[in-house]
């Protein structure tokens, strides 16, 4: 079915918790796998808990070693790095890339996901997911400088409108893989029953298809959002100025004498939280992507 | 359904275009590029076609080898951390027993989500030899300071435990996934002929989940061959070339030696293992879904 379980749900075959028997017998085995569960909270938390402890910190502070972690709190690093730099800018353009971006690729990745489930030559078929495959494989350092000459032609380096035109070509492939296996989850006799009703296949993709893989089209927007965001090599290599992104940005903090760390950790931390909290926020899809997308 | 010629047209087609001009392009100008003696350096010399001359002198280049080396160790290493590690969580994320595994399954997801970029930035003061964390918290507990980052070895190790620290959460949510969906009979028959635990993971557990691990390896290889991010914002590829996979080494010699044709070279060879792997995996996952 479309609405398959996810990873948070509760196993089909598993006992409700509160008939769970002999409720806590602490075993030396047990025991040592609750220790193992805090190592791993606090391994997973620990840099970004440390990135936003510097971040809050005056220069003093976090050269002096153990104590910063105890040191007075201060948003001076975070009022420096918006009056001296271009933050705000960068920090626009990578959410107008990434919204932009999440649409376009949702729109033809889904169509294009839909086409291919349909094809019955299997042989195309696998061609065409090869193709689009290979895509996601191909290094972006290989395909640099080519993509950088494409928009000199196009006039297009360093403009909003390029970096759009080359996230959607990033996140495409991946979308369209993962699109078709939802489509091909949708049962076909839904979609056999809509067109004898005399609807066109648009209208079966539109009206019939699409709204059953709402959970998948999720799913799929989560992903390109947060690869999006977090793309740096293309961002580096085809925006000087005005079409930067954050991830671009952090780079200039790192001096060739020194390192400003509490603005780059202050910059970081701004520029970290809309993944985040997006991808917190609907994590059931977030899972689910990332799961799907390789397991089948 | 069966679609007409029409439709898939409509369905593929701005899929085809964008493919076309964004792939075809690129792929079809660095074969190009790749034949002719291309240094961005020196403009009058008119490019001209070479043949296989870059071919010739990449794989003659020592340094070339040596990076391809160090992509090996470095994906094979941090393919293999984060596919143990990954098991070892998966397996504990997947027990009943424990207190805080819901949490945990969220936690996990963070690093996943941060910017690689700002991950690998954050690590470098982290591990910087004075007033890095790390080494303060070694310091104050009274062990000697480790130069993470500035020595030839630990580099290394310090960009493979970073990239194995972002990736493992992934291989913890698939492994996982693959771990519920598991079969409960072959468990059940275990136990009534007394298996032991560590017998039920080798002889059941593992087989059983043998497509999910391939994908796992597959997945993560690609990624961990392709990486960029990390290493160039924690070491450059230093000290030296200490840390100097393929992607770094094509990044130098494009965007700082500006030689382009070798730099197109060298991105051919490496799509050639990059499509050698992913058709491996494609026919794993196509032999896996019938």
């Amino acid at each position: 079915m479309v609405d398959q379980e996810t990873p948070e749900q509760p196993r089909a075959e598993a006992k409700p918790r509160a008939r769970q028997p002999k409720r806590a017998r602490w075993t030396l085995g047990r025991a040592l796998a609750q220790v193992a569960i805090v190592i791993l909270v606090v391994v997973s938390l620990f840099p970004f808990l440390f990135m936003l402890r510097v971040a809050l910190s005056s220069a003093r502070d976090y050269l002096s070693g153990i104590k910063v972690l105890s040191a007075p709190l201060t948003f001076e690093n975070f009022a420096e790095v918006y009056g001296s730099t271009d933050l705000g800018l960068y920090l626009l353009n990578s959410s107008l890339y990434s919204v932009l971006t999440t649409l376009i690729v949702l729109v033809i990745g889904s169509m294009a996901g839909f086409g291919l489930s349909k094809a019955r030559n299997a042989l195309v078929r696998d061609n065409v997911m090869f193709f689009v495959l290979s895509t996601r494989m191909g290094p972006p350092v290989v395909f640099a400088v080519p993509l950088f000459l494409l928009l000199t032609n196009l006039l297009l380096v360093d403009t909003r409108a390029g970096m759009v035109l080359v996230y959607t070509f990033y996140n495409l492939a991946f979308a369209i893989w993962l699109m078709y296996g939802f489509f091909s989850e949708v049962p076909p006799e839904i979609e056999e029953a809509a067109l004898l009703d005399g609807l066109s296949p648009l209208s079966v993709f539109r009206r019939i298809s699409l709204p059953l893989v709402v959970p998948g089209l999720m799913a799929t927007g989560i992903l390109v959002f947060i690869f999006t965001w977090n793309e740096f090599f293309y961002a580096l290599v085809l925006t000087r100025d005005v079409a930067k992104t954050f991830p671009a940005m952090v780079p200039q903090f790192f001096g060739a004498f020194r390192v400003d760390w509490g603005q780059m950790l202050a910059a970081s931390t701004l520029g970290v939280i809309p993944p985040l909290v997006f991808g917190l926020l609907i994590r059931r899809y977030l899972v689910r992507g990332l799961s799907l997308g390789s397991v089948r | 359904m069966r679609l007409s010629k029409r439709h898939y047209l409509i369905f593929l087609g701005p899929t085809l275009l964008i493919l076309l001009v964004m792939l075809a392009f690129p792929t079809g100008y660095v074969l190009i590029v790749s034949l002719r003696d291309f240094q961005l350096t020196n403009p009058t010399a008119g490019n001209p076609f070479v043949g296989l001359e870059n071919y010739r002198t990449l794989l003659s280049d020592p340094a070339f080898f040596a990076a391809l080396w160090k992509s090996v160790l470095f994906t094979v290493a941090s393919v293999a951390l984060t596919f143990v590690l990954g098991m070892a969580i998966a397996l504990l994320l997947n027990r009943r027993d424990l207190w805080g595994t819901g949490l945990t399954r969220t936690v996990i997801l963070v690093p996943l989500i941060l910017t690689p970029l700002v991950i690998g930035a954050t690590y470098r003061f982290m591990l910087e030899r004075d007033n890095g964390i790390i080494n303060e918290i070694l310091a104050f507990v009274g062990l000697e300071r480790i130069p993470f980052l500035a020595s030839s070895a630990w580099a290394m190790i310090s960009v493979i435990l970073v990239d194995a620290w972002q990736w493992t959460p992934f291989a913890v949510l698939v492994l996982l996934a693959g771990l519920e969906s598991l079969p409960v009979e072959p468990f059940e028959a275990a136990r009534m002929d007394g298996a032991s635990r560590w017998g039920e993971f080798w002889y059941i557990t593992m087989p059983l989940l043998a497509p999910v691990i391939a994908v796992v390896l597959l997945i993560r290889t690609m990624d961990a061959f392709r990486e960029f991010d990390k290493i160039f914002i924690m070491t450059g590829g230093g000290p030296g070339t200490a840390t100097q996979t393929l992607p770094i080494f094509l990044y130098r010699a494009g965007f700082q030696d500006f030689n382009m044709g070798f730099s197109a070279a060298t991105g051919v060879v490496m799509l050639i293992i990059v499509t050698l792997v992913s058709s491996l995996y494609v026919r794993r996952i196509h032999s896996a879904g019938e």
